[in-house]
């Protein structure tokens, strides 16, 4: 079976205190086989994160839950403020709990993660 | 009433028990003062009588009905027969015509406080014979004493009951007040683990990829170096968790100061800067030290969690660890942010179960458990306000014990 690249014409955001885990990330998209974004922007942290969101075009949001200077649950938050409808990943080392309960969010990937979970939320939002 | 004082009777848990040297001491002294070769402390059982004490008679009980105690405790009075042989209730009694031929008796009753009468103190003759004044007297007294030392019998061992618990107990806490920063930290020590994870198989599984595509040696490199730097991060998390949770037998050894201290601090960086807390370390002079590490560690670990407790929801929190250690001491100063405790509470904190925070988030045994570990230290553990700011310090005598 030959798989077809999938080009998109969006543009991603990777959110995660821990920079060897963004450097993951982005090496997984930047030479993903299966599906490539057209920008993939990088943020240390919900703060830093919004910012990006409020001056860029962005499709598509992987954020880990807790860092200092704004969780993930900021993030989330600061979508719904600045209403913008962006499908987003919880990506987070501890575990599914109560506190996501009542937060939009599209899927949530715990920690370690596998990158095939990725793409298969990413093609069924972006696709 | 009478099922009433078998009751009240019951409660002293006495009968069938073993001899006791503070009750034969009464019973020798009535024999040797009233002049009489036997003396009992008998009590009066549902159907027999039952002798706590006896001095000069072997049997341990009797059947009720042929006992002359059972005629004493129908009164409050001393109950004297000069012959029992001449006395129409006794002449026909076993006990006055067969062994041990009682002729003489006389027993003063054991009375409770709210008037019960559970048995006597009397002595016993085969001979004819009558007590002296003084002798009722003396007899009388050693009765009321008879009487005391089956109340203070009691008490003490209600009493060791009642501490037998609380010791249970304060043990239940203590386990439970370990669960409490064990759970609290095992969320952080989740996090910890799974980031290395994640680390240590997204950069392998990139390996594949960089091989395939003949990539850049400097890539590969890159990769090689993250996986390695994940599993010391891993590895550094463990040894902390197991030096958390070994057992608190484990007697004094020789450790690094330095270590011990950074591997309380590692414990907590992950909090810290989820709430943007500055810590601050110094030692003046890193030494070894003999010592029992998983106690020191708990005693730091406590202070620096009631830190970072009382400031985590403050902006520009810090926490500053300070230690001076010489040949004769060593000193451990936590401060933090915080502006020096409540005046009223002082005199408080170090006490078992004193807590200001939330119900559910400590049950007030840290300090009086580091308190107790920096005792057996040889070391004192004190709180003062410092400059405003909340200040505890361990100060350890090195000299030798």
């Amino acid at each position: 079976m030959i798989e077809i690249m999938i080009e998109l014409e969006k543009n991603i955001l990777i959110v995660d205190d821990e920079p060897a885990i963004l450097e993951i990330l982005e090496f997984e998209f930047d030479f993903s086989e299966e599906l490539k974004f057209k920008n993939i922007f990088k943020a240390f942290s919900g703060k830093e994160a919004l910012n990006i969101i409020q001056n860029e075009k962005i499709d598509f949001i992987i954020t880990d839950m807790q860092m200092p200077n704004g969780d993930g649950k900021s993030i989330i938050k600061g979508l719904d403020k600045m209403k913008k409808d962006i499908p987003l990943v919880i990506h987070s080392g501890f575990g599914y709990c109560d506190e996501l309960k009542n937060l939009k969010y599209a899927a949530f990937v715990s920690k370690p993660g596998d990158m095939s979970d990725f793409f298969k939320i990413i093609k069924e939002k972006l696709c | 009433m009478e099922n009433r004082r078998l009751e009240v009777l019951k409660s002293y848990e006495i009968l069938d028990t073993e001899a006791e040297k503070e009750f034969d001491e009464i019973t020798q002294l009535a024999s040797k003062i009233c002049n009489k070769p036997i003396s009992v402390v008998s009590l009066v059982d549902k159907d027999r009588q039952w002798f706590k004490s006896k001095y000069g008679l072997d049997a341990d009980e009797t059947p009720r009905e042929v006992a002359f105690c059972d005629h004493v405790i129908r009164d409050f009075k001393l109950m004297e027969v000069k012959n029992a042989a001449k006395d129409d209730r006794f002449k026909n009694n076993p006990l006055v015509t067969g062994d041990p031929n009682i002729r003489f008796y006389a027993g003063y009753p054991l009375t409770t406080t709210d008037g019960y009468n559970l048995g006597t103190l009397c002595v016993i003759d085969d001979k004819e014979g009558e007590l002296t004044d003084l002798q009722k007297e003396s007899l009388m007294v050693l009765a009321n004493q008879v009487m005391k030392q089956m109340e203070l019998r009691i008490k003490n061992k209600k009493l060791e009951e009642s501490y037998k618990a609380l010791e249970k107990n304060q043990e239940q806490m203590i386990k439970n007040s370990k669960f409490v920063t064990m759970g609290t930290l095992l969320g952080g020590i989740a996090h910890e683990i799974n980031n290395p994870l994640m680390i240590l198989n997204g950069n392998a599984q990139q390996l594949k990829m960089i091989i395939n595509k003949n990539m850049d040696k400097e890539v590969l490199f890159k990769k090689i170096d993250n996986i390695s730097h994940a599993t010391f991060r891993v590895k550094d998390i463990i040894g902390n968790l197991v030096s958390l949770i070994k057992e608190e037998k484990i007697e004094k050894e020789e450790v690094e100061l330095n270590d011990l201290i950074q591997s309380v601090i590692n414990l907590f960086n992950h909090s810290f800067k989820d709430k943007n807390i500055t810590l601050e370390y110094t030692i003046n002079e890193n030494i070894k030290w003999n010592c029992n590490s998983v106690k020191v560690k708990e005693a730091l670990l406590n202070l620096v969690k009631n830190s970072y407790d009382a400031i985590k929801e403050s902006k520009d929190s810090w926490i500053k660890i300070d230690v001076k250690t010489s040949n004769k001491m060593i000193s451990i100063d936590v401060t933090d942010s915080g502006m020096g405790l409540d005046k009223e509470i002082v005199s408080e904190i170090f006490d078992p179960f004193f807590t200001t925070k939330e119900i559910g988030s400590g049950c007030g045994l840290g300090l009086s458990i580091s308190r107790k570990t920096a005792e057996s230290h040889n070391g004192i553990l004190s709180y003062k306000e410092k400059n405003g700011n909340t200040n505890f310090n361990l100060t350890f005598d090195l000299k030798e014990e």
